[in-house]
């Protein structure tokens, strides 16, 4: 039970953290590898954000989920190194956009994307590219595609956790699946990649 | 696309058009702009839009080889991004986290 489990959490008992590594760990640390893009340095991350929960377990009031919580701590943990890296500008993420016409058409045909799925090996491919392109993408855009598209959480969620609207969430949702899809095209596309 | 794939796609399509004729008459199903209609993916796709658009947006996706591709491409970002959520935490990693917080509270304040 969270409640049980976040009482322990503030007796400061041991078994009670090897329990939230043990319920929540697989999660934070999944957040903290595709928001760092490096074992060592999510590593890192998951030893902050546990340190921030056993130094701020006890201001913890239960208003939000424990998850909520967690994921609030481990994002943070992860933007602030984030901040002391070069990363893609906001604004180059438009390059990627798919270009219309002035009546509003699509002006370069668009490939057909085809990867039979017995091919194992060009999906780790594909997955290790669309890792690339998530390392590329503006720290804020990251966050929100890691905890929508990776965690699966509600719009509602992730908008508490990084203190957004809905309506941001979802634009720099959007914005970032363009960019990831835009780089995997030329992978994917028909003559390009490597599954024709 | 099979040849059957084709044909079921401009079945629907037909459809879709003759259904909007007769629920929405004096509107034109398709009149959407490939622009607005990758605007409205998302929301395609999580299923948010009002039954009119819906309607738009699918007889223009129906008609249009350009937005169906890109459909199945925006498909295929977003289900390719849900394969990493199998990333479990390695268990170095998870007795490396326990030790350094056991060492942690095992200080005085």
């Amino acid at each position: 039970m969270p409640a049980e489990l976040v009482e322990a959490l503030k007796r400061n008992e041991t078994s009670a953290f090897e329990r939230l590594i043990a319920q929540h760990g697989a999660m934070l640390y999944r957040v903290a590898l595709r928001l760092m893009g490096q074992r060592e340095e999510a590593e890192d991350v998951l030893q902050e954000a546990l340190l921030k929960v056993h130094q701020n377990i006890h201001a913890f009031d239960g208003r939000a989920a424990l998850t909520t919580w967690l994921y609030r701590i481990v994002v943070n943990a992860a933007l602030m190194r984030l901040r002391a890296q070069t990363r893609l500008p906001e604004e180059l993420l438009d390059t990627a956009a798919p270009l219309f016409t002035d009546e509003g058409d699509h002006v370069q045909e668009v490939g057909e994307w085809a990867l039979p799925p017995e091919r194992v090996l060009l999906r780790q491919e594909a997955l290790s590219m669309l890792q690339q392109g998530i390392e590329r993408l503006p720290d804020l855009y990251r966050a929100v595609y890691v905890l929508a598209e990776i965690e699966g959480l509600p719009y509602r969620e992730i908008a508490a956790i990084l203190d957004l609207s809905v309506g941001t969430v979802k634009t720099r949702l959007h914005r970032a699946r363009l960019f990831l899809r835009a780089m995997l095209a030329g992978y994917f596309a028909e003559g390009k990649g490597p599954s024709s | 696309m099979t040849a059957w794939a084709w044909l079921a796609g401009r079945f629907r399509t037909w459809f879709v058009k003759i259904e909007a004729r007769f629920r929405h008459p004096g509107q034109r199903p398709g009149m959407r702009h490939c622009r607005y209609v990758v605007e409205l993916i998302m929301s395609y796709l999580d299923d948010t839009l009002d039954p009119v658009e819906r309607l738009a947006f699918e007889a223009h996706i129906a008609d249009c080889r350009n937005c169906w591709r890109f459909l199945g491409s925006y498909r295929a970002t977003v289900a390719l991004g849900q394969q990493l959520r199998d990333e479990d935490i390695p268990s170095d990693v998870r007795e490396r986290l326990e030790s350094f917080l056991r060492n942690r509270l095992q200080r005085p304040p």
